[in-house]
């Protein structure tokens, strides 16, 4: 029988919807409100992820520290489709504008307003000049014309050009670059946590989370510091990065510190961006201490223990080299590889080459599978699995980073192995 | 703009929902052994997801999507849709009904869904439907489904039977909604009627053939069950009562009396023994708690939910159990028919959402003690503000700061032990926490 997981997902694009996007980027952003040109229940699905956004980091141990600003929607309804939604957004613009008094003004497009055809660029340039005050749109139309990153980079790209012009620099002083659960998410705070021990101060992180009247200091920043990620988050990140130093002069370092080689080398790169490389020199000393350490500890439970590792994501999203090096660190048995059913077979064949590299390990298929998860003591996967026996570790989009994000990952596995409860997922 | 004078905009960070295409399926998925293919984005179709998810943990497995991407709107779902019936079809599944709904955007392109199930040569009976956020919220696509599906396969042939009643407006997809039905059918039971459906939480397609043996409809959601009931009262016959919800021990004698008079009950007594034997364990109880605790006060009650829950609560906890300066009650969408006071008369305010929204600001600086019976994106918004020392009982979905494993009715006499038990643990632990601080 083959491995089955437990959701089925087939897009390979339209897999998200821009307004999110646009509204991420300016989450925090105090001074801003944003109006999303859509059903009103658009709106609800952006205030649903960000009260899970809000749990999770108090589940992390984190704390907010500010709230997000206003989110609007025009409220399409059916009869909008015959007539148009131009009024009804108009109307909803008079209100913001009225009600908050905003600096800026965001408008999001659904596809629901691209299917009707509305002109929300005319609409924008209109209030800007009635209201006195930016107003920024983007024609992304939902999942029409692009994807949520095309919404958040789009967005991004508008506050860059319209905002933030060359002003005198600050050694010492950095602006992270990229969104990734906010200042208070893992991301940043291990992050910051790695440059303040190199004695650099962050700034802020651009573009949520910074108030609007503090946009121009981004251009103060010795250096900018992507939070990147895969795929388009790296590549849209990147070009935001290249933008602001095309424009601001500030260089920029766009590596992904995830794992615990990719670590070490981050700190290099940051030392070496910064001139610091003394600094760097000696937090990565202090780095692999903490993390012989802790490593030592582990691997008294973790050697030779049989590990299954199930991938069903595009390479473009899960590079498998910081897993199999977790793994290779954790001296885990890894009894082989399974490919879910989750690919066609183009991606399925990049992701095989990509396997290729390391000829040791042993591919599955996953009709073949089900038999060699029987043997695991732990698997670590891409995709929830329907068989409730196995003990589960969800490997995520966007992993934790740097030294606490690999201790992290390597103490689930260890608590995952030290269990006697049998089956069930975790998540890191 | 004259049309637009009454829309009310507002923020939507304020304020809880879904799209109608959550709604809709919900319906749905409250009917054992039915399926449900979203013709929409995967963004759309995973929130919905989602939400489903939180109550009923399998329906991952029941509830599918066509997936289409951006090229649809031009060329059409229709090969979409197609592969994803033969998916189903490859998977050997047979649901007695698969419900086809579209995505706002997807229903505005005009797809034939009927048309294109036929081509599928589907091996189960369908019922398909445009949907989505352009209908409404949840309650819209609730209400719209259920219409639908009950329209076909309503039996109109069935005889009207004595002392036979259903419940109408019921969902397993508000928080408790599976046990609020259970306990609400007991109490019927218990009181001598029989009850043949409750459409939408759990009662089977055959059962919903047969609603037309109903004396009497019961509409226990206003704005999820008053539709059906009219429509009911149209091909049927069967007259409807709008009995909102049983809470507190004297707010389900009331109920059970209100539907008493348009239906009476063989056997009141058996249901009123059991009230007073809680009653009074409730109060020896709870006299115990206060030796110990101190008395349950708060300034200033909130109660924020779906509509005919927060105005039937409202009642019951402020005349039942907590006393408070003053009652603020919010509905997160307007009632159909009734004026709120219908439900609810111990209301200091009565807040819409959507209309006219809590003044989460003043509530965060307001210095009084607090008690919110909500939801937790009422108490995110009290969190980001800084104020995090209010008693807080999760009474809606979403519920992020605890998990629900056991059977929990917040209606009739068990609810009645349960909102008891929440309440007070969650004023003792703000005690503990205080104290903690202090």
């Amino acid at each position: 029988m083959a491995i089955k997981t437990k959701r089925f997902i087939s897009s390979r694009k339209s897999c998200s919807c821009s307004m999110p996007g646009v509204w991420r980027a300016v989450a925090y952003c105090q001074g801003v409100v944003v109006i999303f040109h859509s059903p009103k229940a658009c709106a609800h699905v952006a205030r649903t992820m960000d009260i899970n956004a809000h749990y999770r980091a108090i589940a992390d141990g984190s704390r907010e520290n500010a709230g997000a600003i206003p989110l609007l929607a025009s409220q399409l309804e059916e009869k909008d489709s015959i007539f148009g939604g131009v009024e009804r957004l108009e109307a909803c613009i008079a209100y913001a504008v009225q009600e908050y008094k905003p600096e800026c003004l965001v408008i999001a497009t659904s596809c629901v307003a691209g299917v009707i055809g509305d002109d929300v660029e005319s609409v924008a340039r209109r209030a800007e000049k009635l209201y006195k005050l930016p107003v920024l749109s983007l024609d992304c139309c939902g999942f029409l014309d692009g994807e949520y990153y095309q919404g958040y980079y789009g967005i991004t790209e508008l506050l860059v050009k319209r905002f933030l012009q060359p002003l005198p620099r600050t050694a010492g002083q950095v602006v992270l670059l990229g969104d990734n659960g906010g200042p208070w998410g893992h991301y940043a705070q291990e992050v910051t946590r790695l440059l303040n021990a190199m004695g650099i101060k962050v700034l802020g992180q651009f573009p949520g989370y910074m108030a609007f009247k503090d946009l121009p200091k981004v251009a103060t920043a010795e250096a900018i510091i992507v939070l990147g990620g895969r795929g388009q988050t790296h590549v849209g990140l990147s070009k935001i990065a290249e933008l602001l130093q095309e424009r601001l002069g500030i260089p920029y370092l766009a590596k992904y510190p995830v794992g615990w080689d990719n670590t070490q080398k981050w700190l290099e790169d940051v030392g070496r961006l910064l001139g610091r490389e003394q600094a760097a020199a000696r937090v990565l000393v202090e780095e692999r201490q903490l993390f012989t350490k802790r490593l030592q500890a582990y691997l008294k439970v973790t050697r030779q223990k049989k590990t299954v590792l199930c991938i069903g994501r595009l390479l473009q999203y899960f590079h498998p080299e910081a897993v199999l090096t977790t793994i290779r660190l954790l001296q885990l048995d890894l009894i082989g590889v399974v490919l879910l059913d989750a690919y066609d077979s183009k991606e399925k064949q990049i992701m095989v080459q990509e396997l290729a590299k390391h000829p040791e390990l042993k591919l599955y298929t996953a009709d073949e599978g089900e038999t060699l998860l029987q043997e695991a003591e732990l698997v670590l996967t891409t995709h929830e699995l329907q068989n409730r026996q196995l003990k589960q570790i969800f490997l995520p989009m966007l992993p934790r980073v740097g030294t606490k994000g690999e201790l992290d990952f390597m103490e689930m596995i260890y608590r995952r192995l030290c269990s006697k409860i049998k089956g069930g997922l975790s998540y890191v | 703009m004259s049309k637009l004078e009454n829309v009310h905009w507002g923020d939507v960070c304020e304020r809880v929902d879904t799209c109608a295409l959550t709604g809709a399926a919900a319906f749905v998925a409250g009917i054992p052994r039915t399926e449900i293919l979203v013709n929409g984005p995967l963004w759309c179709y995973f929130y919905a997801l989602r939400y489903l998810e939180h109550g009923a943990y399998g329906m991952a497995q029941r509830f599918h999507g066509s997936q289409p991407d951006n090229t649809a709107v031009v060329y059409g779902s229709e090969k979409y849709i197609l592969a994803a019936l033969k998916r189903l079809q490859k998977e050997g599944r047979e649901p007695e009904l698969l419900f086809i709904e579209s995505s706002c955007s997807m229903s505005l392109i005009g797809d034939d869904l009927n048309g294109i199930a036929a081509k599928a040569a589907l091996p189960c009976p369908y019922v398909t439907m445009d949907c989505g956020g352009l209908i409404g919220g949840f309650a819209e696509g609730y209400t719209k489904a259920a219409l639908r599906v009950v329209d076909k396969c309503l039996d109109l042939s069935v005889q009207v039977q004595e002392q036979v009643v259903n419940i109408l407006g019921q969902t397993d997809f508000y928080l408790h909604g599976r046990d609020d039905t259970e306990e609400m059918v007991r109490l019927l039971q218990q009181a001598g009627y029989r009850v043949q459906a409750v459409p939408g939480s759990g009662s089977s397609l055959e059962k919903l053939k047969h609603l037309g043996h109903a004396q009497l409809n019961i509409v226990t959601n206003e704005e999820l069950g008053l539709p059906l009931a009219e429509y009911l009262k149209k091909r049927c016959g069967t007259p409807y009562i709008l009995a909102g919800l049983p809470y507190g021990i004297e707010g389900t004698k009331s109920w059970l009396a209100k539907i008493g008079e348009a239906l009476p009950a063989p056997a009141l007594g058996a249901v009123y023994e059991e009230a007073e034997f809680v009653a009074e364990h409730l109060t020896s109880l709870l006299n115990d708690a206060r030796g110990l605790g101190g008395e349950l006060w708060a300034d200033r009650l909130i109660i924020s939910g779906p509509p005919t829950q927060a105005l039937c609560l409202g009642e019951a906890v402020r005349r039942e159990w907590v006393d408070t300066s003053e009652l603020w009650l919010c509905c997160q969408r307007g009632l159909p028919h009734n004026a709120p006071e219908a439900y609810c008369q111990a209301a200091d305010k009565i807040y819409i959402s959507g209309e006219k929204d809590l003044p989460w600001k003043d509530i965060a600086q307001f210095t009084g003690s607090l008690l919110l019976l909500g939801s937790s994106s009422e108490s995110s918004l009290l969190y980001r503000q800084g104020r995090a020392d209010f008693i807080n009982c999760n009474i809606a979905f979403p519920a992020k700061d605890e998990i629900h494993l056991t059977k929990q009715p917040l209606v009739g006499l068990e609810g009645s032990k349960q909102l008891v038990q929440k309440i007070w643990n969650a004023y003792i632990k703000q005690c503990i926490q205080k104290q903690g601080e202090a």
